[in-house]
């Protein structure tokens, strides 16, 4: 009798131990979007990755590639013996997939005119990038959606032309210069600053126009 | 009165009772025979007349005659017998040997449960504690290298307490090359590097995946089973052991020390590669210099007026690395354990203590630790046992300078540059010095001002608490329930703290470097474990039926807490609340859980053939739910050839043959992220202002794939077991081809505009082929009258890895691709130096993209000169010479001029051992190696390449010199010298060739015991049951192929520049008491 008692009692615990949602375990000390982007603070935190992303940091300001210094090894591209590399080269489009999604996202649950402002900081840094990329190559693909890694037609894309991708730089400055705040400040972007790139981005495009019409 | 006891009154040549007087007077030969159980004559046992202290053997018909009388006591051993004390009542003796034969009844643990050797299908090893004892070594993994073949030690780190990698078979998968087995001790996950050496009973390594199906995921890649010690019934026995160490380095420390000469090399090597000066000196201060290399009475610091300032010019003749490191280090370990029990109870309590000392010279890195054992079974009722198993692990390294975690020790990475013995360590003020002022570099970067100061420290303190509660009840008299539950607790303590530390270089002038932070984690991780499972076995005729089923359940937990605080109150105490400057917190936690179910069915015929099926079916909270749970079967099956009829006559040749075949798929789940499947943001913290401070941002999540699932491994194992001679040749041998299938590796590769990596999906698949071989022999001579006994064992293993599925169709050598072998080295080949200018200006071929450092060099430094290094040129696009030595378009069908070069994985790895003991005396010697390892020294490795790679290393080999070309050295090892052509990229040095390619292959004779166990004539004296003193060395020989004697060689294959905490080679002498 006693054997069995035992028994059911060693069982029984194994039983207590058996819960259903036992290998359910979620994350303890990070976010899923789906909590996230439901205050105007997380939209804040989410602009702030920006920053990081597109500005350069100390080094890449202050660093021996400048026209005061000559460092002991020449540059590939002194020596002529630059080959184009495999991967990099400027061809990196991370801080464009992290726009895409901020901006797939800010509306979900924040009012239209509280995410705003935000989003107009998004279509800045959008700009800034595609200005960049503009520079380097001329025609590029356009994307203002966030890849799926099986959109096949998506990822082998041809490349748009340079004026395609200029209307849609203004446009997403216009966004911004509309919705940006208009105090300066100078840890954030502005209207001014937007007002500031898009007179960049013209006189940029403008001149190019001008070049190539004059040389036909 | 009886006539006996009359003739017993009388002297002693007149007594005599008939037979007495016949057995006293007979002083002829004993003649005996010596049989086994089942009747077989022995040859070759050990007969010795204990009083009169001759002895014999048997020969093969089992006879033997031996000197002696009635009434004397013979004691007759043999290997494999149990010794028997036979009093002499006949001149003729029969006398039957009880068998120990160790192999017919030896029991090895597997899991949940044990299984006789002899019945054994999967590859399983079983060691003693032997191989643990009177070693002077910290943990456990410190004395298993090359114990058991395909048991893979290494050791990235030689500090006081360094913690050993274990590794089963090799390489495992590409997320972890050399995964560790699954350890558990006394059955439930634990650290092998924290428990007590000594508490160790036997270890088993279960390597093939039947033998560790039973654990499921997490045997993927072997088990390692450690049991430790339990109390026997019967006496109590107290057991005090210690051990009194000394070490040294297994390298040669021996740098150039000349001031002249140093800066010389290096400011030469420097000019070359840059145009300018390294040290600034000037042509009075190199004859200064040339002055003190052979007056040692001249000053070593000197107060001129440079550049319109006093200061300290520097001509010192300085050996750094014995300025900062010690030539000995101590080390001791007290050992206690009481272990006794009755028939009810048995109970085994053991404490330990060791302490290590480090190689810092000024405030010493210490290392202790102490551990506390408490083991205690009762029998409760005649049908319940229970058990408890207390432990308290506790470990200690403290550590002088600012590396911020015990094993990232900047002290060996800093210290390697700009430290010049030309430099010294302290002004004649007593100030330490930093800047020379002669030009823009910190001696050491400031490491030794820093030591000398004092302020900086760190340390790392871990306790383990585990309790083990289980419960076995005996249903039947063949059926058993065993329950257990086991809590482990283990906060680990790390912190670190920097302070500024003042230096000087104007007299009178005190300057500070560094920053005062310090920084504190607390991790925690807190694991539970449980497991309920029955053995039950049944005997029918001559089936035997064994079966175990049961149930596994654990959890583990993490959290960690910490923070930095800056410029804190008080450079001796560290503390949070001393801070006054920025403050920053860290924090993290996550928890994951594994659920499995279990069984194991073991049938064998007449002991003959044999047949096991395990299976488990397991799930893991690391996948989404409907790829959570996996099933993972094996099968085993085994032929004791040697128990056939037809092998009869064979027996006492070959009394033991086993054929065994396995195969097994399990699962793996250790490299999948603890929320792998869920879609998090990621946090981090901005380098931007906001408000005066520093905030966090998130920003878009990784991608990742919706169906991840399990790794999966293979295994396909053949093995053999065989025993000679009544078990004193023992083979045993295996070979396996284990595949792991499914690797969570980045899949497809996506085009760039992705924005991200590809997502890990189970995308990769490699094979991993090897074998085992085991030979021991054991015997016993006689040596002038007494028994000696030897033994002698050799292990080798190896194996390979191939890739065999993998997304990279351009075949890039820049990835893993289809048909690689895993470690293999591209590079270029070489062909000497060039010798003349003639023999430069005939060269045809151009070789600016392996000589990309020359290039850059000024003037006329930048051409080919005699001396430098000659690269070959092999083909092009078609195979054919092209003219050009390049890289081509690095991929597998152009390679370029690349080929081939070696392989970095350890390849034929052996252990073999030797002991004999004879008279008490004992002595051991264990031998353990690589048969070949390719290295390729990396851009920093500062003992191999000197100037080569930064010329300004401060420790350069004593006749490093010697090896530099020259127009009068044209057959020297390293070419023309220039500075940095080892460190930057495309350099001639830094490219990889087969010219300075190594091969670490090495034997180092781990330990050497002489050990001597103390009559037990001489203890009755002194009450105790058994004493042995011994001498035992460590690591203490060394033979290479690595051509440098400064680094090691066991060292160099996980730390590519060599710039680690060095290994010990270590002198030991101890006792062993037992009461």
């Amino acid at each position: 009798m006693k054997k069995i008692v035992y028994i059911y009692a060693l069982l029984s615990c194994g039983m207590m131990a058996c819960s259903k949602d036992y290998l359910e375990r979620l994350p303890e000390s990070s976010v899923t979007p789906e909590a996230s982007f439901k205050t105007e603070k997380d939209l804040a935190l989410f602009t702030k990755s920006f920053y990081d992303a597109a500005l350069p940091s100390a080094e890449g300001i202050y660093n021996e590639s400048v026209d005061n210094i000559v460092k002991t090894t020449l540059d590939d591209e002194l020596t002529g013996k630059r080959q184009v590399p495999i991967s990099g080269g400027g061809w990196t489009w991370a801080n464009l997939r992290n726009i895409n999604y901020f901006l797939a996202n800010c509306f979900n649950t924040v009012s239209e005119t509280t995410a705003a402002p935000y989003a107009a900081e998004a279509r800045f840094f959008r700009a800034y990038f595609y200005f960049d990329k503009l520079k380097r190559f001329g025609d590029v693909p356009w994307y203002d959606k966030v890849i799926d890694q099986n959109d096949e037609e998506q990822l082998k894309k041809a490349r748009d032309p340079r004026t395609l991708v200029v209307s849609n730089i203004l446009a997403d400055l216009d966004y911004a210069i509309a919705n940006l705040s208009a105090t300066k400040s100078d840890e954030k972007v502005t209207k001014w600053t937007a007002l500031a790139l898009k007179s960049r981005v013209a006189l940029f495009e403008g001149t190019f126009v001008n070049i190539t019409q004059n040389l036909i | 009165m009886s006539f006996g006891a009359w003739a017993k009154s009388k002297p002693v040549f007149l007594t005599s009772i008939p037979d007495v007087e016949i057995s006293a007077k007979f002083q002829g030969p004993i003649r005996g025979i010596v049989k086994t159980a089942t009747g077989e004559p022995i040859l070759g046992a050990s007969i010795f007349n204990l009083t009169t202290g001759k002895t014999t053997q048997t020969d093969q018909h089992g006879d033997f005659v031996i000197e002696g009388k009635i009434g004397h006591t013979l004691s007759l051993s043999m290997i494999g017998f149990e010794t028997q004390q036979v009093k002499v009542e006949a001149t003729t003796l029969t006398i039957q040997l009880v068998s120990t034969d160790q192999s017919l009844d030896e029991v090895i643990v597997v899991g949940y449960g044990k299984q006789k050797k002899v019945n054994l299908t999967g590859a399983v090893t079983q060691i003693d504690a032997k191989i643990l004892e009177n070693r002077p070594v910290a943990n456990a993994t410190q004395a298993l290298q090359g114990a058991i073949p395909n048991l893979n030690i290494t050791f990235t780190n030689g500090r006081p307490g360094g913690e050993g990698n274990v590794n089963i078979r090799g390489f495992a998968s590409i997320n972890s090359a050399n995964a560790q087995p699954l350890i558990l001790i006394d059955g439930v996950p634990g650290n092998i590097n924290t428990i007590n050496p000594r508490d160790i009973e036997s270890i088993s390594v279960l390597k093939d995946a039947s033998a560790a199906a039973i654990y499921g995921a997490r045997g993927a890649f072997g088990v390692m089973l450690v049991t430790t010690k339990k109390g026997k019934a019967g006496k109590m026995n107290i057991n005090y052991s210690n051990n009194f160490g000394w070490s040294g380095l297994t390298v040669r420390t021996d740098f150039m020390t000349s001031g002249y000469d140093a800066a010389k090399l290096n400011d030469e090597a420097f000019i070359r590669a840059t145009g300018n000066s390294y040290t600034g000196y000037t042509e009075d201060d190199y004859a200064e210099l040339l002055k003190r290399k052979t007056d040692p009475s001249l000053p070593s610091v000197v107060i001129q007026n440079r550049n319109g300032k006093d200061q300290y010019v520097y001509y010192g003749n300085t050996d750094w690395w014995n300025e900062m490191y010690r030539k000995t280090q101590a080390s001791m370990e007290h050992s206690l354990n009481f272990s006794g029990g009755s028939e009810k109870i048995d109970y085994y309590v053991s404490g330990r203590l060791y302490e290590k000392g480090g190689l810092m010279k000024i405030n010493q890195d210490k290392f202790d630790a102490y551990n506390v054992r408490s083991r205690i079974n009762a029998q409760v009722t005649p049908w319940l046992k229970v058990s408890a198993n207390t432990q308290l692990n506790y470990q200690n390294y403290t550590y002088p300078g600012w590396a911020t975690s015990p094993d990232n020790n900047n002290n060996f990475i800093s210290t390697t540059v700009h430290a010049l013995p030309s430099y010294v360590p302290m002004n004649p003020d007593g100030t330490a010095t930093y800047r020379t002022e002669l030009n823009n570099y910190n001696i050491g970067d400031g490491i030794y001002a820093d030591l000398l100061h004092g302020k900086s420290k760190g340390g790392e303190d871990k306790y383990e608490f585990i309790n083990m509660f289980e419960t076995v009840f005996q249903l039947a008299p063949n059926l058993t329930l065993t329950g257990n539950y086991t809590f482990t607790y283990n906060p680990i303590h790390n912190w670190n703290r920097r302070t500024v530390a003042p230096w000087s270089v104007f007299p009178g002038v005190i300057n500070y470097l560094g920053n005062d932070t310090f920084t504190e984690t607390i991790i925690n991780r807190p694991k539970h474990s449980l497991n309920l499972f029955a053995n039950y076995n049944k005997q029918l005729g001559d089936h035997q039926l064994a079966a175990t089923v049961g149930f596994n359940q654990e959890t583990t937990g993490y959290k960690r807490i910490g923070g930095t605080h800056n410029n804190l109150l008080s450079e001796d105490l560290n503390d949070f609340a001393l801070g006054t400057g920025q403050m920053q917190l860290l924090g993290n936690a996550n928890t994951w859980a594994l659920r499995g179910y279990f069984g194991r069915l073991n049938y064998n015929y007449k002991g003959k053939y044999l047949l096991e099926v395990n299976g488990r079916y397991d799930g893991t909270s690391k996948f989404p739910s409907n790829q959570r749970y996996g099933f993972f079967p094996s099968f085993s099956g085994g032929w004791r050839i040697s128990e056939e009829s037809f092998m009869a006559n064979l027996k006492p040749v070959l009394n033991e043959a086993k054929f065994r075949v396995s195969y097994g798929a399990l699962g793996n789940a250790q490299e999948a992220a603890e929320y792998g499947y869920i879609q998090l943001l990621n946090a981090g913290l901005s380098n931007y202002i906001t408000n005066g401070t520093k905030t966090q941002y998130l920003s878009a999540p990784t991608p990742i794939s919706a169906d991840l699932t399990w790794e999966r491994t293979n295994t396909l194992n053949f093995g053999t077991d065989l025993e000679f001679f009544r078990n004193r040749l023992s083979v045993s041998a295996d070979y396996f081809i284990r595949n792991t299938l499914d690797m969570l590796i980045p899949g497809k590769t996506l085009p760039a505009v992705f924005g991200s990596g590809s997502p890990r999906t189970n995308a990769g698949d490699l094979q991993n082929k090897g074998w085992e071989l085991s030979v021991a022999w054991r015997d016993q001579l006689e040596l002038d009258g007494k028994p000696f006994g030897y033994n002698v064992g050799l292990g080798l293993s190896d194996s390979k890895a191939k890739i065999t599925r993998f997304d990279n169709k351009e075949m890039l050598l820049s990835n893993y691709y289809v048909g690689q072998t895993l470690g293999e080295i591209w590079g270029y080949r070489t062909d000497g130096f060039f010798q003349s200018q003639a023999e430069i200006d005939n060269w045809k071929v151009n070789q600016d993209y392996v000589d990309k450092q020359r290039l850059a060099a000024p003037g006329d430094w930048s051409k080919l000169h005699p001396g430098d290094l000659k690269f070959v040129d092999i083909g092009g696009k078609d195979g054919v010479p092209d003219g050009k030595v390049d890289a081509g378009d690095n991929t597998l069908m152009n390679p370029g001029d690349q080929v081939i070069i070696g392989n970095n994985r350890p390849r034929y790895t052996f252990g073999f051992n030797l002991g004999a003991n004879w008279q008490g005396f004992d002595i051991s010697a264990f031998f353990q190696g690589i048969g070949r390892q390719h290295w390729w020294p990396g851009a920093n490795a500062d003992k191999f390449w000197g100037p080569y790679s930064r010329p300004y290393y401060s420790f350069v080999p004593k006749d490093f010199e010697q090896d530099i070309w020259t127009p009068e050295n044209a057959n020297a090892y390293y070419p023309l010298l220039r500075g940095y052509i080892a460190l930057n990229d495309r350099g001639s040095l830094n490219v990889k060739s087969d010219r300075y390619l190594q091969d670490l292959a090495y034997i180092r004779l781990k330990n050497l015991t002489v050990g001597y166990t103390v009559p037990q004539a001489w203890l009755k004296r002194v009450k105790l049951a058994n004493a042995r003193v011994y001498v035992s060395g460590e690591n203490i020989w060394t033979a290479t192929k690595l051509r440098s004697k400064y680094i090691d060689p066991e060292q160099s294959a996980q730390e590519v520049n060599g710039r680690s905490y060095p290994i010990s080679k270590t002198f030991s002498f101890g006792l062993d008491l037992t009461f």
